[in-house]
């Protein structure tokens, strides 16, 4: 068997011991029967959330501020990493804040954001944003300083115009750093939302896992979860094929 | 198109007092349809006089005609190719080639055209739709060299193309470079630090000494065009490249003394 063959097969098996530990454990007795249920008792529940419009509601909820946050943070993100490679003493103005921007725990400031924001998708959002937006402006600034000198040289030898040097010089070669900034970014506003969720809301997967762990429906609850997590994947995924079609195959 | 370097001298300026003096008045013409190999120890400011001559670094003293015109920034007559990696991976060969030809507003049908002449002239027809990174390190130069190439440049300066490579596929591609060259009329100035590759495609090699660069021997290589890397195995070309040797030979333990000074 090849070396990738057995990669794959590792991956693989990896997989499928989790979902039999998650089917077995409970059956054995490992747990109590109501923080810990088999996979074959969850995954009817899920079907049957999704079948009876149950779902659509908090999934619509969950995935709409998502969107908003993240789209918010690319919009934002790329531009604002672009302004601070461009402009130095902006980055070194700004360079204390932003090496210590994820030590400060943003979801702590809900009360503050409830009473600006009110009651509704903004102080999610808002939360989701700011989560994510750093790490996309970090990578755009880190991948606009890493193009290649060389590279500018033959744009520059080819009497490029400036517009025409950022625009098909700086910014393809930087396109592999802002991916890696946009895919930590949809991460991080992912989680940005579910966890806010937890506590800002009355909708979202993120309000079914609380909602459902505190009303001892753990059905419920394990069925929003392996959701969150087949979206997560999902979306991923697509964002790594939109880079391979954008970059060749490198 | 021809280029005249007069007294040409750069000095940089480091951080604080220190100050790298790495050409110290270079003076070299080369004639309309000549092609001239520039050999020299390392770190002796090769890179830094093509740089010059492309109007890519200013000197701090002298200066470059390119024909009748001064040079003071890039002139559209003057095409480079670098000593590093220069292709764009995210642009398939093809793309790559075309990149001058269209951000010149080239139209489509006509940069292809002409792209692609290009691209059979170096010997990579079928693999336009590949990306620089499923292509050898010698592939990749050859898009590089196409990519200049295809804006008809009348001087074409060539920073060790070739560097990277082993001294057998230096002197195959050698011989391609001199088929290509052929049906350019580009005036050629082209560095290189192997004295068989200065000595195989060149009408004269300029010998360069140690860091400050000064021009320190001019060798005549008087081997009959069209040439290929044959002439390699003749008495002749042994004879040039041992005088070429004997002084390069001379500059380079210079550098190494210097070296071993702990100077740099
Ligand atoms: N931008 C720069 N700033 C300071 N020193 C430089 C710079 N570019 C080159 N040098 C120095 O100038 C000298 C000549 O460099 P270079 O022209 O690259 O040499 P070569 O191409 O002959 O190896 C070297 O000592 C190098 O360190
Ligand atoms: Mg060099």
């Amino acid at each position: 068997m090849s070396f990738g063959a057995k990669v794959r097969l590792t991956r693989w098996a990896v997989v499928l011991a989790a979902i039999a530990a998650l089917e077995v454990m409970p059956r054995i007795g490992f747990g109590d029967s109501i923080t810990l249920i088999p996979l074959s008792e969850i995954l009817p529940e899920l079907f049957e959330m999704i079948a009876s419009g149950e779902m659509t509601e908090h999934l619509l909820a969950t995935g709409g501020a998502f969107a908003l946050s993240f789209l918010l943070a690319a919009v934002t993100g790329v531009p604002l990493g672009f302004l601070l490679w461009r402009y130095k003493p902006l980055k070194r103005t700004l360079d204390p804040y932003l090496t210590t921007y994820y030590a400060i725990p943003i979801f702590a400031f809900y009360p503050l954001l409830l009473a600006v924001l009110g009651f509704n998708i903004w102080p999610i959002v808002f939360i989701a944003w700011a989560w994510a937006v750093v790490a996309v402006v970090m990578n755009t600034a880190i991948g606009f300083g890493e193009v290649p000198q060389v590279l500018t040289k033959v744009g520059k030898s080819m009497n490029l115009s400036r517009w025409q040097t950022i625009s098909r010089i700086f910014f393809p070669a930087a396109v592999p750093y802002i991916f890696t900034g946009l895919k930590l970014g949809m991460v991080y506003s992912l989680i940005g939302v579910i966890a806010s969720e937890f506590v800002l809301s009355t909708r979202g997967l993120g309000y079914l896992v609380s909602y459902s762990y505190v009303n001892f429906t753990t059905a419920a609850m394990y069925a929003a979860m392996l959701l969150i997590l087949a979206l997560a994947i999902l979306l991923n995924w697509a964002l790594g094929g939109i880079e391979r079609r954008l970059y060749g195959n490198v | 198109m021809h280029i005249q370097i007069k007294d040409v001298r750069k000095v940089f300026e480091g951080r604080g007092d220190e100050k790298v003096e790495a050409l110290s008045g270079i003076d070299l013409t080369v004639s309309e349809n000549e092609f001239v190999a520039i050999v020299g120890p390392s770190g002796c400011g090769k890179s830094t006089l093509l740089e010059i001559v492309a109007g890519l670094t200013e000197p701090s003293g002298g200066e470059v005609l390119i024909g009748r015109d001064p040079i003071n920034g890039p002139h559209p007559e003057v095409g480079i190719v670098f000593q590093q990696e220069s292709t764009f991976p995210w642009r398939t060969v093809l793309e790559n080639v075309e990149f001058g030809l269209e951000m010149h507003g080239v139209g489509k049908k006509e940069r292809r055209e002409r792209s692609l002449e290009l691209i059979e002239l170096v010997g990579l027809q079928g693999f336009e739709g590949r990306y620089p990174g499923e292509l050898s390190g010698g592939m990749r130069q050859r898009v590089a060299i196409a990519r200049t190439l295809v804006m008809d440049p009348g001087v074409l300066l060539m920073d060790e193309p070739f560097g990277a490579l082993d001294e057998q596929t230096r002197l195959i591609l050698g011989d391609e470079l001199l088929r290509i060259w052929s049906r350019t009329e580009a005036t050629a100035l082209f560095i290189t630090h192997s004295i068989e590759e200065a000595t195989l495609l060149s009408d004269r090699v300029v010998v360069m000494s140690a860091r400050p660069g000064t021009t320190r021997k001019v060798v005549e290589v008087d081997l009959e065009r069209p040439r290929d890397s044959s002439v390699v195995s003749t008495p002749e070309f042994g004879r040039l490249t041992g005088e070429i040797w004997e002084v390069l030979r001379e500059e380079s333990m210079k550098t190494l003394k210097g070296q071993e000074r702990g100077g740099s």
